[in-house]
């Protein structure tokens, strides 16, 4: 080839200069290139350690989600055991014996703390153990098994919990075999003389293992079944001692009741018998009065002097007899409830006008005075004017007679009611009555022992009257008194009918 | 044209008594000689012939499907044991029951379409609303049981339902059908006639960490995520804890944290618990998942959950528009109950905040939920779920 040829040498010099512009196009194009690989290569890099720090910390986000899981499940689990332990004890604490109590230990509890086999047992009344409730074991073996337990003695003298958890290899090798069960907890029933049984809980194998918080809540349900049972002892004594009690109470109210009876038999024969006399007496006396009054008007002829008035003294014992037997008749009439009562509403002004008319001349000769203090705010009740006018008369003529001259009597009402009944008082400033004597006043026939009594007569028998009307009315009646200052005569006599019925029924309720 | 309904409710010991006073509860709000349709849902101690046998003399039902349960929802309160029973009485609406008998072993596409039909054939009417069953052993093949179940009802048709439970024991699941108690069973309840039907399922779980794939999977049993064993996820996130998993299964650590599936069709995150773990470090779950699926540990808590039952609850609200809810059906996973613990009064408070105080309400705790994610809207896409919450009004 001629390199001298000038066209020649163009073109060549051309095609090196192609060559060299391509050669460096495209070494600037693999630069390029590696520039873009390095930055994917790069990037590529960037991304899988973000998706690598992402897995990290994804790993992080799953292990403390797992701690919280765990003790969430671990809370839930103590939370229900706690709710199911609630029940339980509140079911147990209203058991009143043995049985009932492991009846009640609800099997529920045992399965919400995540336990399959659960056995718990106790001695009976022969100090023999025995199993009280099984889930998860033949019963033939559970009977094995109390035997296998109080043979190897693993229990014995154990006041500890006992789980797969805290025991020596040799005892939890032991439980294991026996219970044939991996997990498991054991806990001794306590009372105040010592261990009367245990609770087994366990699970066979493959299960999560027994926590402190398992251990707890069986130890709380261990110590709940023996304070129910401790209790249940308890209430067993109490149940027998008050057993024995209403037995007696039951007896000596029947030997009451039976006094009682022969007492009201005996009162009911003596009103019968006070009415059978008083009505045989009254006829011989009205006709000794009747003679005596003949014979005093001289229709048969005149008497002597002397005769007259002992005739006159006859009439006047008589009518003293009269008065004495009118008195007993209406005492038994209204005891026996006999007497026909005739209530009504009545002006308490009118009814004690009425009483201190008629006993105005015996106050005028005594020389005392009467003062009465009626409010305006109770003025009627609801009575037997006549019964209660006797009432009146009676407390009145006491009152006159024990009073001295120039002493006062009062009648008055107090101005508040008591129930529905007005407070009615009978005060005088007379000799007062000793306070021993008091409690006898309202007994048949009795009077008081003093200077006025022995020189006036009397029947012993109107206060009683007395009381028995205002009785008669649903009232009561007491007595208040001071030697030498006076005394105070108080009873209560109903307002309305409404207050008299209301007293009625209660005493029939009573 | 009325529809009355009932619920009764009894927790007494004895299953017989508890069975009679529940009946009791429900004739009397229902006030009739017998009944058209008979829910039950029973705690595992509750399932006995006689409740059965009192259920039937008692209320007379035409038709009677239930399941055992873990936990039974009622409008005051959730509770793991007991027995809740409704009833339905309605010129409006028309029931047809149908069951298929020892699953295991039987072609679950075949088992759903046999289901569907029977309850086709005892429905008697042409205008059908939706089918809910409940089931044991359709959960290694749900897809298939699905899918028969469509073949018969129509690909947009809602099928809902749930997988019976226990108290995680996995040894007392049964199935209520007429006058039997069924093991191992499925039971199918085709409603149809005159009435609104709305829904909701949400779950509330949130993904965590980097996103894993599954790389080696045989059926429902996924042998490994990012080519190490499957259980290494868990290892990873949990530690030492995760060595648990497989003593205690569902109970424990495995119900809060479930596997999340992310399907690129509905964009969501489908739940799958693990149901065992193999020697070799597999994880059996619910329900196949495919190879080469993103993967996640999910994590949820209290508010989450409760949040999404709100969300539920307010997904059958919008549908239900200005219509009243005569009766509420949930099924919300047993798991997802246990997260929520004693807490679960305050999602039912929750819930009723939306759907009204007044509102019957009657559900159970399950190991699986069948329904779409979200609305009938998404009824073309029915998944066996878990840890979800789905409610269904009828109005």
């Amino acid at each position: 080839m001629d390199t001298s040829n000038p066209a020649i040498l163009t073109v060549l010099g051309i095609l090196t200069f192609i060559l060299a512009c391509t050669t460096a196009y495209l070494f600037a194009a693999f630069v390029a290139k590696e520039n873009i690989i390095r930055q994917m290569n790069e990037a590529h890099q960037k991304l899988m350690r973000s998706f690598n720090d992402l897995d990290e910390q994804a790993k992080l986000i799953v292990r403390t989600d797992l701690e919280l899981n765990k003790t969430r499940e671990e809370m839930d689990k103590r939370l229900n055991g706690l709710n199911a332990l609630q029940r339980t004890s509140r079911q147990m604490s209203q058991a009143l014996n043995e049985t009932e109590i492991f009846q009640r230990v609800s099997p529920t509890l045992f399965e919400d703390l995540g336990f399959a086999r659960i056995l718990i047992a106790s001695i009976n009344d022969n100090n023999i153990m025995r199993v009280r409730l099984n889930i998860g074991f033949q019963e033939a073996r559970a009977e094995v098994m109390l035997k296998e337990i109080e043979a190897e003695e693993i229990l014995k003298g154990t006041t500890q919990i006992l789980s797969s958890n805290n025991c020596s290899n040799k005892v939890k090798e032991k439980i294991i075999h026996i219970f044939e069960s991996e997990h498991f907890i054991i806990s001794p029933i306590l009372i105040q003389t010592g261990s009367i049984g245990f609770i087994f809980v366990g699970n066979r194998y493959n299960a999560p293992a027994v926590t402190q918080g398992d251990e707890e809540l069986i130890a709380i349900l261990a110590g709940q079944i023996g304070q129910s049972i401790e209790n249940a002892q308890l209430f067993e004594k109490v149940f027998h001692s008050s057993q024995e009690l209403e037995l007696k109470v039951a007896d000596r109210t029947k030997q009451l009741a039976g006094a009682l009876q022969k007492v009201n038999d005996i009162s009911k024969k003596k009103s019968e018998f006070i009415s059978a006399v008083s009505h045989e007496l009254r006829t011989p006396l009205t006709s000794i009065k009747g003679y005596a009054a003949i014979l005093i008007a001289g229709k048969i002829g005149e008497v002597p002097a002397a005769v007259k008035e002992r005739l006159a003294k006859i009439n006047s014992h008589s009518d003293n007899l009269v008065g004495l037997i009118n008195n007993l008749l209406d005492i038994a009439r209204i005891e026996s409830g006999r007497q026909e009562m005739k209530y009504g509403i009545y002006k308490i002004k009118t009814i004690v006008d009425n009483v201190a008319d008629l006993l105005t001349p015996q106050i005028t000769t005594k020389g005392v005075k009467l003062q009465l203090n009626l409010p305006s705010q109770v003025e009627g009740v609801y009575i037997d004017a006549s019964q209660a006018e006797r009432v009146f008369i009676n407390l009145l003529s006491n009152a006159i007679k024990f009073t001295p001259q120039n002493g006062t009597i009062t009648i008055a009402v107090s101005p508040t009611l008591d129930h529905g009944f007005a407070v009615f008082s009978v005060s005088d400033t007379g000799i007062g009555i000793p306070t021993s004597e008091i409690q006898k006043l309202f007994s048949e026939f009795f009077r008081v022992d003093n200077e006025i009594n022995q020189n006036v007569k009397g029947t012993g028998l109107g206060l009683v009257l007395a009381k028995n009307i205002v009785q008669a009315h649903h009232g009561k009646m007491w007595v208040q008194s001071q030697v030498g200052v006076g005394t105070t005569f108080n009873f209560t006599l109903p307002t309305s009918q409404k207050a008299f019925d209301d007293l009625t029924i209660e005493k029939n309720y009573a | 044209m009325s529809t009355s309904i009932g619920i009764g409710f009894s927790q007494i010991p004895d299953p017989s008594k508890a069975a009679l006073q529940a009946c009791v509860q429900l004739k009397n709000q229902l006030n009739t000689a017998d009944t058209d349709l008979v829910l039950v849902f029973a705690s595992p101690e509750y399932v006995t012939p006689e409740i059965q046998a009192v259920i039937t003399r008692t209320l007379k039902p035409r038709h009677l499907v239930g399941s055992s349960t873990g936990g039974i929802i009622l409008s005051n309160g959730a509770t793991n044991r007991g027995i809740a029973i409704a009833g339905i009485n309605s010129e409006d609406m028309r029931f047809g029951v149908s069951a298929i008998n020892n699953i295991d072993g039987q072609d679950m596409y075949t088992a759903g379409f046999d289901l569907a039909r029977q309850a086709s054939l005892n429905l008697k009417t042409s205008h059908r609303e939706v089918f809910i069953t409940f089931s044991q052993g359709i959960e290694k093949n749900s897809t298939s049981f699905i899918r028969g179940i469509k073949e018969v009802l129509g690909i947009g048709f809602p099928v809902l339902g749930a997988i019976s439970s226990d108290d995680f024991k996995y040894q007392n699941l049964s199935q209520f059908f007429q006058d039997q108690i069924l093991q191992n069973s499925t039971v199918g309840l085709l409603m149809g006639g005159s009435f609104h039907l709305a829904l909701g399922c949400k779950h509330g779980f949130k993904p965590l960490g980097k996103p894993r794939f599954i790389t080696k999977v045989d059926g429902y049993i996924i042998r490994t995520i990012d080519d190490k064993p499957a259980i290494e996820i868990y290892r990873h996130f949990l530690g030492k804890e995760a060595d648990g998993l497989k003593d205690v299964t569902l109970n424990s650590y495995a119900a809060m944290y479930p596997l999340g599936i992310y399907l690129e069709e509905p964009h969501q995150y489908l739940l799958r618990n693990i149901i065992d773990i193999l020697q070799d470090g597999s994880i059996v779950c619910h329900e196949g998942v495919n190879q080469g699926a993103e993967v996640h540990l999910m994590i949820s808590n209290k508010d989450s959950c409760r949040n999404s039952a709100i969300e539920a609850a307010e997904l059958v609200k919008a549908s239900l528009g200005e219509r009243q809810a005569k009766l509420v059906i949930i099924f919300e996973s047993l798991a997802r109950h246990k997260i929520l613990g004693h807490t679960a009064f305050n999602e039912l408070q929750a819930i009723k905040n939306v759907l009204g105080y007044t509102t019957p309400i009657i559900g159970m705790c399950t190991f699986g939920e069948i329904g779409p994610f979200g609305t009938l809207n998404d009824i073309k896409n029915i998944y066996l779920h878990n840890e979800n919450i789905l409610m269904v009004a009828i109005s």
